[in-house]
């Protein structure tokens, strides 16, 4: 299989901080990979820098063979990778179903037009009431995004970030914060929208990444010591050490 | 369901303009045509500058530079005309002028000042606005300094008689182009580009992550803010035939800030209202008082305090009530009159204090008879000032219980409507 994201000596420092060191990644095509490790590791850091949010301070990044390194978040997404983010970031006055169909107007080549008007175009209506359908929100379509409760701004959240039809999905701590019975209806969300996509996921909950992942890769003090099947890294001996050595002061 | 909804708002949008095209009919004394004139100039300066304020989330101090710079144009063209040494262009599409030389200004300091957004926009455009006000006076050629250039709108062809002499043809054609114009600047509030000036306005961040360039978006919707805003200058300047520094100043900005924000920046009908409103009492009051913009200033900062979705804000607050159950609207009658009674008496009484203020540091030379609400009263006398006094004390006392009242009787409603719309 091919590769559809590569990190290669990938840095990033802020000051004289640096937070990811000669970071080597790769993303197969249609894999479900997670990301693991302590906090302050840098995952939220390495997802920043594949979207666009930061620039990487050396190495290089390429996404389907194209350097995205330098690249803005937008030009990256219209490059089909599309990202969720750790803390809710929706459009809270718009409504639900609005907000899905922002997330595709890009795609959907509407750009920035002036001529036509949103509510008029059935092709546009009807791709956000499947994807409504999807994250299970139909019945609130038409309420704004803030009055949302908390487990279903997180599935709206996921519903934006795949409105694009994006090939390559990166989910930052989709099920943070949630009960149980919520975290298992995000994971069965999260199975149906990665089919056929490629997921990329930071993921506290153990017991969602060994459902869901594919391959882990796990991320300690900025630099990746190990990535593997879910099975190789529960007994790798780096990996243990390193969650005992963090769990245990 | 669609066409059931763009009837009703396309029959809204021809009710409105059939009251403004017999307005002149009712009130057709010189004065009202002037000011019904002055209104629909500001409605639609007012309507473009939310494009940027209400629906893009940008904050300029400088909107009047399309404004007044279109009007400069417009006025030496008009001239241009009138010397024959510019080929005849009809008057009825001075505003596309206008509209050009708005776009036109719009691109170039957009890109400048789009980069970014918040508090360094806000300055920026101060920065451009006191620029161009410099310009006005530096370049006397073009600008003609403090004197501004008068005009003769009467030039050239008269088709079918229209000569755009008398005002009330100058009043139908404000009033065309205005309808036009705000029909238009709606429409493009439910287009891709308008939907995502206001994702932008909420989110930037995310609206990137979406595909968008949201340096591009702000630009787009600056380039078309000003061209509106250019389009009203055209017919500021026909209207008036006269254009001054004052309109490309941060006075004339800071008027439309106040119109917008007043009315209520978060709702299409927010800075109609405010622009409509705003220039009758700055034409009514001015006669009455001196103090008119201090009062100004005063509402202004209450609704920026206290309002901040302006009228337009405290009228959509009630929708969701509307829609699900209108009875409960009468129960929140009885709480908002009390509230509304008790801010009148506060009012009446900050008024009096003020005028009696303006009376005796301005206009009075010792003596104390001053009329304010049809009624004598003695500047000098201790009884005058315990009554207004009293007035704002009691105002304020009883608006301390009435406001709690409001707010809870529509807390209450609130939270009716929320259950009906979860059950």
């Amino acid at each position: 299989m091919s590769d559809v994201l590569k990190l290669s000596k990938v840095s990033k420092s802020f000051g004289p901080a640096q937070i990811i060191k000669d970071l080597d990644l790769k993303i197969k095509k249609g894999e479900r990979h997670a990301i693991i490790g302590p906090n302050g590791a840098g995952k939220s850091t390495l997802f920043h820098l594949i979207s666009g949010h930061y620039t990487p301070t050396a190495g290089s990044i390429l996404l389907n063979d194209e350097e995205i390194g330098s690249l803005d978040p937008h030009d990256i997404n219209r490059r089909g990778l599309a990202r969720s983010f750790q803390v809710t970031n929706i459009f809270p006055k718009m409504t639900v179903a609005e907000n899905i169909r922002c997330g595709m107007l890009w795609a959907k080549d509407y750009k920035y037009s002036i001529f036509k008007i949103v509510n008029n175009e059935k092709e546009l209506t009807e791709a956000t009431s499947n994807i409504l359908v999807e994250l299970n929100l139909q019945h609130c379509a038409n309420i704004p995004a803030g009055l949302l409760s908390y487990a279903d701004q997180r599935a709206l959240e996921i519903g934006i970030t795949i409105a694009s039809g994006a090939d390559t999905i990166m989910l930052d701590e989709p099920t943070a914060g949630m009960s149980n019975s919520e975290t298992a209806r995000a994971v069965e969300l999260i199975k149906k929208i990665s089919e056929n996509r490629t997921l990329l996921i930071v993921e506290h909950d153990m017991g969602v990444v060994f459902d869901l992942a594919d391959r882990i890769s796990v991320l300690v003090y900025g630099e990746i010591i190990c990535t593997d099947t879910p099975k190789k890294v529960r007994t790798n001996q780096k990996v243990q050490e390193a969650y005992l050595g963090t769990e245990g002061h | 369901m669609n066409l059931v909804n763009s009837i009703k708002s396309v029959s809204s949008w021809i009710i409105i303009g059939c009251i403004a095209a017999i307005m002149p009919l009712i009130f057709d004394s010189y004065f009202a045509l002037t000011l019904l004139s002055k209104m629909g100039v500001l409605v639609m300066f007012t309507v473009a500058y939310n494009m940027l304020l209400g629906q893009g989330g940008m904050l300029s101090f400088g909107h009047a530079i399309y404004f007044g710079f279109a009007g400069y144009v417009s006025v030496h063209i008009l001239n241009g005309i009138g010397e024959e040494f510019l080929p005849y262009f009809p008057i009825v599409l001075f505003p596309i002028i206008g509209a050009i030389v708005g776009a036109f200004l719009g691109v170039i300091i957009g890109y400048l000042s789009t980069r970014r957004a918040g508090t360094a926009f806000a300055m920026i455009s101060l920065g451009f606005c006191e620029m161009a006000t410099a310009f006005t006076l530096i370049f006397v050629v073009f600008f003609n300094g403090e004197d501004g250039i008068q005009t003769d709108r009467m030039v050239g062809p008269e088709p079918f008689g229209v000569s755009f002499g008398p005002q009330i043809e100058v009043y139908y054609l404000i009033l065309f182009w205005t309808l036009l114009t705000v029909v238009l600047m709606y429409l493009i509030t439910k287009t891709p580009f308008g939907r995502m000036s206001n994702a932008v306005r909420d989110n930037p961040e995310r609206a990137a992550f979406i595909g968008y360039n949201v340096r591009h978006v702000r630009w787009i919707a600056f380039t078309l803010s000003a061209m509106f805003a250019g389009a009203a200058g055209s017919l500021h300047a026909i209207n008036y035939e006269h254009i001054g520094f004052e309109s490309v100043s941060v006075i004339q900005s800071g008027q439309v800030l106040f119109m917008a924000f007043i009315g209520g920046v978060g709702h299409f009908l927010g800075p109609i209202i405010g622009a409509i409103g705003l220039t009758y009492l700055d034409s009514i009051l001015l006669d009455y008082t001196e103090a008119w913009l201090l009062y100004l200033g005063v509402t202004f900062s209450v609704i920026v305090a206290f309002a901040p979705g302006g009228l337009a804000g405290l009228i959509v607050m009630h929708g969701p009530i509307a829609n699900t159950n209108k009875s409960l609207l009468l129960g929140l009658v009885k709480p908002y009159l009390s509230a509304i009674g008790s801010t009148i008496l506060g009012v009446l009484g900050f008024i009096g204090i003020i005028e009696m203020l303006y009376f005796k540091s301005l206009i009075s030379k010792g003596e104390g008879e001053i009329i304010i609400y049809w009624t004598e009263f003695n500047a000098n006398g201790l009884l005058s000032w315990a009554l207004f006094i009293g007035m704002i004390i009691a105002g304020i006392l009883l608006s301390k219980i009435t406001y709690r009242q409001a707010k809870e009787s529509w807390d209450n409603a609130m939270s009716v409507v929320k259950s009906e719309i979860s059950s």
